[in-house]
Formats: structure tokens, C-alpha cells, sequence
């Protein structure tokens, strides 16, 4: 099912006309990270976070290629972050999937704050994670805002010494994303 | 389901929490003391399980490990690629371990291996998260995955949303009173259960006002109501009589993060959270860190708790390892950043408040909303500060009688800060007042000049100011004039502990001294208490306890258990147990069995060399001790708990290799080096085991060791029973007995059985000898009689008269026309009846000679018949010693020429070969005479029995439509 929903994004295919009902998608989310070490702050965003949620089942699926992030306090920082760091050609996408643990009515417009509970997969290494957002359901589309946190540890991504000042262990992430139905064609 | 919703919503936590988090950053709170064990320095502990035995079992990433105090042993699945991180350990009531893994391997440990548990549908794939056996002795197993399992009849089943259940993903599993298996998942609460054999799934989620979806902890407690630790909110209760939850902490002052695991206790619960350390949650919620090195991180993660049988609380983070703890004690050594030190005397009030005093100061201190204690006021306590206060009484109108060091004694109420002032002027013997106790209206005071005692005039207005003192003297009676200790019975006898002159009651007016120096070895007495009993305890300076009821005493010294002579104060802990204070910690004593428990420096205790009485005990049965490094508080445990080390025996040696050893086991003589590792379970303090063991049947004395194997080398035959007993203190008396019984065999030589054998045996051999000789005797009588018969038939036959009439015939054809020929013929004849007179009594004779004497045979048959009888040979590997017996040949000869036509037109063919080594055969054309000669098979039959009775191979007689073979072994020598 999860599974369906990552290709969904890949794919942008043809839907199938059940589907559009329940089924929203992003192809321009924004997701931003800032680092906040004691010497430097660093902060990348990206705007091309896809995502896809399927109301009627409370599942979904971010996923964003980790090269589309920009910023940085220079472009030899953002070449590091993708050569040294990230291994974007190794692993160029990371991931969020997974269910909405929260039995919210989406035909409902309101605000609503839910825990979404899925796999993270970041440098390749997968973590499970309960990930806390606000969703407003509004009409005919969902606005998703989540903060969290990523530990570098967790995810394998090592960092010199030298660097150590420079680079925070808690990566702060943020995630703000307009989802609308998919629609028929 | 139909729950009601009651919830508790109290404001005031919000508040308290802060409170305390403040607090917290003050530097203070009532700790435990946690303490680790050299072999368990670094091990990360997942999970933590005792069995029935009372072994500790770990669960880490590293497979499953035992520890019995000293040592750790890691079990592993065999050639088990994956199944090592442990994430379930439970014990069947069959007292098989069964454990769970992270890649959903499930095993089971017997004979001290792990087993892989294979059910035909295969197990799991994903983590197993739980593991419980039903009340019907089904096995459920819970997933992180694929939902619930379980094992029917040998087979598998599962239980997941298709059937209801909330989610697939199960955090933690606990079985109810009912038999219902409760899992916790990101969808709340399924219960499951079968009825009648079908599955039944009931779901609690929001909608059933649990206050979160996500449950990660269930745990049944002592009421059978169920502990749920959520992922967000905290904590709750589902009460399962009401069918109600109990939401004591609100969910929006939660502050630890998400709960990890849950130790109900009596009216509270430790709990592990994963972001805000260990916690108790009772009345309030309150912190726990831990008092000296080991400091739990406030913001730490807690991966499990256990409380063992000895009543240690076990708990595993991800920041101290694997570290335990008294549940009893808890330690305060600062209060609002104020050091708490050389506490003289101390009291908690009925209204929950605890007094002390220093030498220099008074304190009260009151709990705060979570139960935390925090620095009190109350009017008037500024105008006590620098009194020297040393005892310390509540009156039953609630007034606090303060003795002092030298300036006599206050009255105060604390409430209204009435403060009345005692001293000689009043009427009190001395100013100087040790120990004040009381008895409804009646109050009495030891000094160091006498004792004091007043009468509280009145019920209603129990305030009155003077009140009348009466005192007693040395010479009243009381024999010395320094009294440390008062203390009222429930019978109504007061009682005084003296400095030199023992222990004195007062009744009805008189004194009573109980100071034998023969029968006490001290009498210096500091401390007395009562047991529930009405049994008398007092202590001594510096040489135990003594206990008086009625005219006996019972002494407890070092032999008895004691861990120290001189103790300071006595107090019942009103749970059956007498506690003994000195100056390294205190003892706890059994009134009823005399066991000794000490709790000292790895219990906590640091210095405590506490002040004459510096004890009190609260409205909840608690015990604060006054020591000089703070205040210790000891909650007697909910739970029963060991008194004394459990001693097991661990594994049994043989030459050093183990071997199971069940009771009663017998052992060959040779199996006589037996060696025994056994271990007395008291992870408090596993270093101050010591055993004693015998092996009965050997040796009688108890052996003192403390190692923890026997060894015995060279065990003659016997009956043997090897005992174990352990101990922390000097008293094995009562110690409970491990003991396992064996047996060594003698050797097999020596037993009844075998000589029994070997007798049967010889009298089997001779019978069998005198049987066989008969036989043999028996079988030559036959064949000589065969012989003879044989023998009658051939000359039967040689001398019948067709033969010779025959040969006669022949001879006369010839004897005219060819007489040397004639002459030849006769000489033949007569060869040949020599020569059968010659062989007829040998029973072998060899295959030449047989065939020379067919030739001769064979002359005369020829001159009769010519070329229509043809006989031919092919001996060609004759053997040499081949032999037949004799005339076996010329009869078959003869039985052909007798039964078969001989004629020009049909001649009759006879073939004599060796077939192989060992076989002779004869064999004709067959040309039957019709109905001429009657056959008798007398001559074959004769010859069978011969061969039969030689016990050789028999003779084989083979008719085809034109031929008669007969073939017949050839023997090898004459015998």
C-alpha cells in the first residue's frame, strides 16, 4: 500500500478515477533543515518534496531528492553535504512513509494535530519514527506542518572532527506541504 | 465497549511538576541507592527476567545471559544466524524459558540449551514483542508486525486486523485474571481471547477515552488492574472491576516523554519512561535519580525494570547499564539545598510531617503535592532553633514534647505555635532528657537524674499549664539515676533501660530489675521495643539483643546473625520484623523465624553511627532514621521477600564434564569423581555468601567454604546426599537445604546380579556339556546300528542269489572256452567280497579306494552286460584326502543296473563326476524297467542316513525325464 503510494509520486501516472477521491498528492512541498552548532549555522531547503496521503486508508509518502536542497552558507558547503555527508549518488532520495496513527475525519475541515508513525530512510539507513504534525483539512486540500529532528548518529552520517563545532548532531527539520486531490487525468 | 469515563483531572500536578522540576535543580530528593556488580560493567540490558528459581536472566542485542551474582553465561540459538537480540523472555508454568528475538526466531531453553521452536507454520518474521501462556496452557506471542499469535494443538494462529485486532504492530503483551491477552499497539488496547474456540477481539482506543492511541506498556498489577504507559500522556489505570480508567497524571502535565515500561508496586508504580528517566507514580509523580555515584539521567532512557525476590529493584538504561536498588530505602541528604547531617532525633507526626533536629537546629519537613518532601514552617519554629533537641514525642492531643540536652522540655503545637517550657523549676527531675514516651494522659521523661512522669490533666483541654511531675530516684527503686531509654507496654508496664543496671520494669509501684550479669553480658541499655507479641526487646551497649517474654530470654548476638553489637535503637517495623540501628546500618530481624537481614554500606548506608533513638515510624508504617549523613527512609516492602540467599545447585561434574544430575541418579563405580557447582542467590551483596555443605554418606561435619564448588574425588560405592546451605550473616541456623541424593554403583563384579549370572551360566555350561556328550553318544550308537544295517543290506545284496547266480552263469560261459580268463574272473570275485569284508567296518574310506573297488565291481558287471553297460569318469581333481564312505558308490551302481533296461538297443550310461571340490555325481540315462522290480528306495535311503549321520552335507537326488542324478558330498578326511 505504501508501497503504491511511493510510485504514485515517481510516476505521476494516469490515475485511476477511485482513486482521486481519496488519494492527495504534493510535487512542490518545501522541507528545510537547520544545523545549530556552537561555531556555524547552517540551514538548506528544498521545494520539491513530493508526497502523497490516502485518506481512506491514513497512509502516506514523502519523498525528496537530496540534491534539489539548496541554501548553504556557500556552494563549497553544498557540495559537501552531498559528496561527504548525504552520498547523493549513492542514495539520492530520502523518504517518509509509513500510517497516520491519529482516526481523524478528513472530510472534516478543521485543524487537527496527528502522529504519523513510518519508516525514515536517510543515508540509506532506515529508522522507525512517530512524527508529530499539524494537519488543517481544508476545503478541497491538506496542509501539512511538521518540526522534528534527525540524530546524525542514527543515520550513520559521520562527521569529522575537525568539523565538529561546525556541524550540529540534531539536525532540525522542517516540513510544510499543500496536498491536493489527485485529480482524474 | 461501553467503558465510563471517570477522569481525575487534578490542576495541581501542572504546578507540582514544576515545582519539582525545580526542585530536582535545587539538588534535592528522597533517593534510592543504586549499586552494580563488577560483571555487569557495560553490559546494555534490553530486558531483565527472574525465574522461578530466582536466576536473573538478561535480554541484550548479544543473546540471552544468566547471572547469578558473580557470573554471567550467555545462551545462544544454535547456528542461528540473527536470532541474537533478545526482545522476549517469559517462563511456561512448566518452567521452560522461552524466548523471543529480534528477526521473530522464537526458542526454548531446556537442559541449558536453547532450542529453535519450529511450529509448522514457521515463525514469525519480525521482532517478537511479547510472549504469555493462558490459563488453558496456550502460548501467545506477540509480534511488531504481524499481529498476535497462537500455538493450539501444535499449530499456529494468528490473530490481526482481519480479526479485529487494532493494529499488527504490538509494543507489549499481558495476560488478565480472565485469561485475556491485552496488547498495546498504535491503535490502543485489543483485548484477545477465545471463545469456544473462536477468536474474539475487543478493542479500547480514544473513543473509549483512553487518552492515547499509542500504548507501549501493559502491566498487570497486585489488584489485577491493568498499568497502561502511553506514548504521549503518561500514564493510566484501567480498573478492571469497574470497567473504568484511572487517569491520575493529566495528560497535558506530562513531561517524560514516552512511557518504556511499568513496575506496579502497592498504590504506586516505578516507571521507566524514554526521555524523563525513572519515575514513581503514586499519589504525585516524582523523580527518581539516585543518591551517590550512580545517578539515573533525569532525561534518560529506561529499557526495563524487575523487582527480584530479595526485594531489589533491577533497572536498565541507556545511560547507567544495568544497576539495582533497595525498594525499602530511600535516602535524603539535602532538603532545599541545605545539607542534612548528624540527625539526633527525629519524628514523623500524624499530620505526615517529619521533625529532626541537629545539635544546632529544628526542622519540619512536609510532602509536597507529589509526595516530594520539601522544607515546612510553622509558627513559633524560629524560637526552637539552637535547643540541642536529642527526643522527641506526639502526645495523643497532638503536642510535640521536645526533650533537650540540658534545658529540660517543650511543649508545642505546631499548628497554633504554642510553646510551653519544662525545666527543674517545673518539676522535672533533670534537664538533660534522653527519651520521652508516653501512654494515653500519662507522660514520661528519662533524664540523666531519674525519671519523670506527669499526668495530662485533663482530655478536653490537654494544655493546662504547670503540670504536676512526679519522679523516681535511684533510691525509689530504681536503682541509677542515668536513664536512657523509657518506653510503655501495652500491658502497662513501663520499662527503663539504665546505664549499668540492666533493663527495670515498673508495676503496680514497684520496680522489677531484670540485670543477671550471668544471664545479660551487658547492661547497659539503650534502646527497647515490643513485638506484636508482647515479647520485650532491648539493647545493649555493646553486646546484642535481648528478648523477654514471660521468664524467657532469647539472645541475638554475631552467631546469631547480628552484624553488630552495639545498637542504638530498636524499633518494629509492624510487618513481623524488629530493626536493630547501628553504626554501619541496621539489621532487620524476624520475630518469628530469627533471621537476619543486614542492610549496610551496599545497601546505601554510609556513615551512620546514629544518635541514641534517632527513629520513628509514620502513619504509613514507614521508618526514618536519623543518621549522621540525612535522613533514611525504609517502606516495608508490599511483597514478601527472601530473608536469606536461595542456594542452588547449578550443574553437577563427572571427570569434570557435566552431567545432568536428577534425583536418586545412579552412577557406575568408575563415575566416582564428582564435583558440584552450586551458588546462594543474593545479588544485594553476592560477596558476603558463605556455604556450608556435606555430602551425607561421606562425611557428616559441615564444611565451611566459601567457594562455590565441592569437589570429591574417588567415591567408593554407596548411597550419598549431597546438602548445600547458605548464609550473608554468621547464622546458618534454619538456612533451607539444597540438596541433591545419588547413588554409585559397586562394580559389576561385586553385584548380586552378576555373580547370580554366573553361576546360572556355569550350570547352563555343564548341563550343555553333559547334554552334547550324551548326543554325541547317542548319534554314534545310531550310526553304528546304520552301520551294521548297511552293512547287512550290501552283503544282503553281494550274496544275493540273482548275483551270484549271475556271476555263476558268467563264469561258466567262459570257464570252458577261455580258462584263464575264468580264472581271472574268479580271482575278481573273490576281491571283491575280500575287499567288501574288508571296508564294511570303516565308516570312510577314500575315493580311490571306493573306485577300485567299483572297478572290480564293475569286471564283473561287464562280462555280463558287455558294451551295453557304459561307465565313465572324469575325476580329474580328485582331492586327495577326499573321502566317501564306503560302497556308496557300488550301491548306486547297482541301483541303476537293477532298476533300468541294459540292453544293445539301450545301453545303459553311467557318469561319475566331481562337481567342484566337494561334490561326487552320478547319473544315468533313464530307461525304467516296467513294473519288473519293485523299488524300495531301501539303497538311497540308506546311504542318506549314513551321510546324515556322518552330520555332513546330505545327498541330493534329482529324476529328469531321462536322466537320475545323484549327487554326494565328498568329505574331507577320515574321522
Amino acid at each position: 500500500m505504501i508501497a503504491i503510494l511511493i510510485s504514485i509520486i515517481g510516476m505521476w501516472s494516469p490515475a485511476i478515477p477511485t482513486e482521486a477521491e481519496r488519494v492527495f498528492l504534493t510535487q512542490s512541498g518545501t522541507i528545510q533543515f537547520s544545523s545549530e552548532a556552537p561555531l556555524e549555522l547552517i540551514e538548506a531547503d528544498s521545494d520539491q518534496l513530493k508526497g502523497a496521503i490516502d485518506t481512506d486508508k491514513r497512509t502516506f509518502a514523502f519523498t525528496v531528492e537530496m540534491t534539489s536542497f539548496e541554501g548553504f552558507n556557500s556552494p563549497l558547503q553544498r557540495e559537501h553535504f552531498n559528496e561527504i555527508y548525504m552520498e547523493s549518488t549513492r542514495f539520492p532520495k530520502s523518504k517518509f512513509a509509513g500510517k497516520i496513527i491519529e482516526e481523524i475525519d478528513f472530510s472534516k475541515p478543521g485543524t487537527y494535530t496527528i502522529r504519523a508513525k513510518g519508516k525514515l530512510t536517510l543515508h540509506g539507513l532506515t529508522q522507525e519514527r512517530i512524527i508529530r504534525c499539524q494537519l488543517v483539512v481544508a476545503e478541497s486540500e491538506l496542509q501539512i506542518a511538521a518540526d522534528f529532528s534527525v540524530l546524525l548518529v542514527e543515520h550513520d552520517i559521520s562527521i569529522p572532527r575537525v568539523v565538529h563545532q561546525k556541524i550540529a548532531e540534531e539536525i532540525k527539520v522542517k516540513v510544510r506541504a499543500v496536498f491536493t486531490p489527485k485529480t482524474g487525468s | 465497549m461501553k467503558g465510563r469515563l471517570v477522569r481525575y483531572r487534578w490542576k495541581a500536578y501542572a504546578l507540582m511538576t514544576t515545582l519539582y522540576v525545580l526542585c530536582n535543580a535545587a539538588g534535592f530528593a528522597q533517593s534510592p541507592y543504586f549499586q552494580t556488580h563488577a560483571a555487569l560493567d557495560g553490559l546494555r540490558v534490553s530486558l531483565i527476567f527472574e525465574d522461578s528459581r530466582g536466576f536473573v536472566w538478561l535480554g541484550t542485542r548479544d543473546g540471552l545471559k544468566h547471572y547469578d551474582g558473580n557470573t554471567l553465561q550467555t545462551y545462544l540459538m544454535p547456528d542461528s544466524l540473527g536470532a541474537v537480540s533478545v526482545t522476549a523472555i517469559y517462563e511456561d508454568r512448566d518452567g521452560v524459558l522461552w524466548i523471543g528475538y529480534e528477526n521473530g526466531s522464537i526458542g526454548t531453553l531446556r537442559l541449558q540449551e536453547v532450542k529453535p521452536y519450529l511450529p509448522e507454520e514457521g515463525t514469525p518474521i519480525v521482532r517478537i514483542s511479547g510472549i504469555w501462556q493462558d490459563p488453558q496452557g496456550l502460548m501467545w506471542f506477540a509480534t511488531y508486525g504481524e499481529g498476535l499469535y497462537f500455538q493450539r494443538a501444535g499449530r499456529l494462529y494468528n490473530i490481526d486486523q482481519e480479526d479485529g485486532l487494532s493494529d499488527t504492530d504490538i509494543y507489549t503483551l499481558a495476560g488478565d485474571e480472565k485469561g485475556r491477552v491485552w496488547v498495546g499497539t498504535d491503535g490502543g488496547i485489543s483485548i484477545c481471547w477465545l471463545e469456544a474456540g473462536e477468536k474474539q477481539v475487543r478493542n479500547i482506543g480514544v473513543g473509549e477515552g483512553l487518552p492515547d492511541n499509542i500504548v507501549r506498556e501493559l502491566q498487570v498489577d497486585m489488584a489485577g488492574n491493568m498499568w497502561i504507559g502511553m506514548y504521549d500522556h503518561g500514564i493510566c489505570v484501567y480498573d478492571m472491576k469497574s470497567d473504568t480508567f484511572r487517569i491520575p497524571i493529566s495528560a497535558d502535565s506530562w513531561t517524560y516523554g514516552p512511557v518504556s515500561t511499568i513496575l506496579p508496586m502497592k498504590g504506586k508504580a516505578w516507571v521507566g519512561t524514554e526521555g524523563g528517566g525513572l519515575l514513581t507514580v503514586g499519589e504525585g509523580v516524582r523523580q527518581l535519580t539516585g543518591k551517590g555515584d550512580v545517578q539515573v539521567a533525569p532525561n534518560g532512557k529506561i529499557l526495563d525494570l524487575l523487582r527480584d525476590g530479595e526485594g531489589n529493584i533491577w533497572l536498565s538504561s541507556n545511560t547507567n547499564g544495568l544497576v539495582f536498588a533497595q525498594e525499602s530505602l530511600l535516602f535524603l541528604d539535602q532538603i532545599n539545598s541545605e545539607p542534612i547531617g548528624n540527625v539526633q532525633a527525629i519524628l514523623a507526626d500524624r499530620q505526615g510531617h517529619i521533625w529532626y533536629s541537629t545539635e544546632t537546629s529544628f526542622r519540619m519537613l512536609n510532602k509536597s503535592p507529589s509526595g516530594a518532601l520539601q522544607r515546612g514552617n510553622s509558627p513559633s519554629l524560629d524560637r526552637l532553633q539552637g535547643e540541642n533537641i536529642i527526643s522527641m514525642y506526639e502526645d495523643a492531643a497532638g503536642y510535640l514534647w521536645l526533650g533537650t540536652f540540658g534545658n529540660g522540655v517543650f511543649r508545642y503545637l505546631p499548628l497554633e505555635g504554642t510553646l510551653h517550657h519544662y525545666t527543674e523549676a517545673e518539676g522535672l527531675i533533670n534537664e538533660n532528657v534522653l527519651s520521652i514516651k508516653g501512654n494515653g494522659p500519662e507522660i514520661w521523661f528519662a533524664t540523666l537524674g531519674g525519671v519523670s512522669r506527669c499526668r495530662l490533666p485533663d482530655a478536653a483541654d490537654p494544655g493546662g499549664f504547670p503540670l504536676e511531675m512526679e519522679s523516681f530516684r535511684r533510691e525509689d527503686g530504681l536503682g541509677i539515676n542515668y536513664i536512657y531509654y523509657v518506653h510503655t507496654d501495652k500491658s502497662g508496664k513501663t520499662w527503663f533501660g539504665t546505664d549499668g543496671k540492666g533493663i527495670a520494669a515498673l508495676e503496680n509501684g514497684q520496680f522489677h530489675h531484670y540485670a543477671d550479669t550471668a544471664l545479660f553480658k551487658s547492661n547497659k541499655v539503650y534502646s527497647i521495643a515490643e513485638d506484636d507479641q508482647g515479647g520485650i526487646w532491648f539493647s545493649t551497649a555493646d553486646a546484642g539483643i535481648y528478648r523477654l517474654l514471660g521468664d524467657s530470654v532469647r539472645y541475638l548476638g554475631l552467631e546469631g546473625g547480628l552484624s553488630n553489637l552495639a545498637i542504638s535503637a530498636l524499633v518494629n517495623d509492624g510487618n513481623g520484623h524488629m530493626m536493630a540501628i547501628h553504626s554501619k546500618g541496621f539489621d532487620l530481624i524476624s520475630v518469628a523465624s530469627g533471621l537476619v537481614n543486614s542492610y549496610e554500606e551496599t545497601a546505601g548506608f554510609e556513615e551512620v553511627d546514629a544518635a541514641l533513638n534517632a527513629v520513628s515510624i509514620d502513619q504509613q508504617g514507614s521508618i526514618w532514621m536519623g543518621t549522621q549523613q540525612g535522613i533514611v527512609r525504609y517502606v516495608p516492602p508490599d511483597l514478601p521477600f527472601r530473608m536469606r540467599p536461595a542456594t542452588r545447585i547449578e550443574q553437577t561434574l563427572m571427570l569434570l564434564n557435566p552431567v545432568p544430575l536428577s534425583e536418586g541418579r545412579h552412577f557406575a563405580y568408575d563415575e566416582n569423581d564428582l564435583t558440584f557447582d552450586y551458588v546462594g542467590l543474593w545479588y544485594r551483596a553476592p560477596g558476603k555468601v558463605h556455604y556450608q555443605y556435606r555430602l551425607s554418606g561421606h562425611n557428616t561435619e559441615w564444611i565451611t567454604s566459601q567457594d562455590r564448588r565441592a569437589t570429591y574425588p574417588n567415591l567408593p560405592p554407596g548411597e550419598y546426599v549431597f546438602q548445600l546451605r547458605a548464609t550473608a550473616n554468621d547464622n546458618f541456623d534454619h538456612a533451607p537445604m539444597s540438596s541433591v541424593a545419588f547413588h554409585i554403583r559397586p562394580p559389576f563384579w561385586q553385584e548380586v546380579w552378576f555373580l547370580l549370572a554366573v553361576g546360572i551360566g556355569l550350570l547352563l555350561f555343564l548341563y550343555w556339556i553333559i547334554r552334547d556328550r550324551e548326543k554325541r553318544l547317542e548319534k554314534a550308537a545310531s550310526l553304528k546300528q546304520q552301520m551294521i544295517e548297511f552293512q547287512f543290506d550290501t552283503l544282503k545284496n553281494q550274496v544275493n542269489p540273482h548275483f551270484l547266480f549271475n556271476s555263476f552263469n558268467t563264469l561258466i560261459s567262459i570257464i570252458e572256452e577261455e580258462p584263464k580268463i575264468a580264472v581271472g574272473y574268479v580271482e575278481k570275485l573273490a576281491d571283491f567280497f575280500r575287499n567288501m569284508l574288508e571296508y564294511r567296518d570303516q565308516q570312510l574310506i577314500s575315493l580311490e579306494e571306493e573306485l577300485e573297488l567299483l572297478n572290480t565291481f564293475l569286471f564283473l558287471q561287464k562280462k555280463r552286460y558287455g558294451e551295453n553297460l557304459q561307465l565313465t569318469y572324469e575325476i580329474t581333481a580328485a582331492q586327495p584326502g577326499a573321502c566317501i564312505p564306503p560302497l556308496t558308490l557300488q550301491m548306486l551302481i547297482e541301483n541303476a543296473i537293477k532298476h533300468n533296461v541294459i540292453s544293445a538297443r539301450k545301453p545303459l550310461l553311467i557318469h561319475i563326476s566331481i562337481n567342484g571340490d566337494s561334490t561326487l555325481r552320478v547319473q544315468n540315462n533313464l530307461q525304467k524297467k516296467r513294473g519288473v522290480v519293485p523299488s524300495t528306495g531301501t539303497g538311497l535311503q540308506n546311504i542318506r542316513s549314513r551321510f546324515e549321520l556322518l552330520g555332513r552335507d546330505t545327498m541330493r537326488v534329482r529324476e529328469t525325464e531321462t536322466e537320475f542324478i545323484v549327487d554326494i558330498p565328498l568329505l574331507n578326511s577320515i574321522t
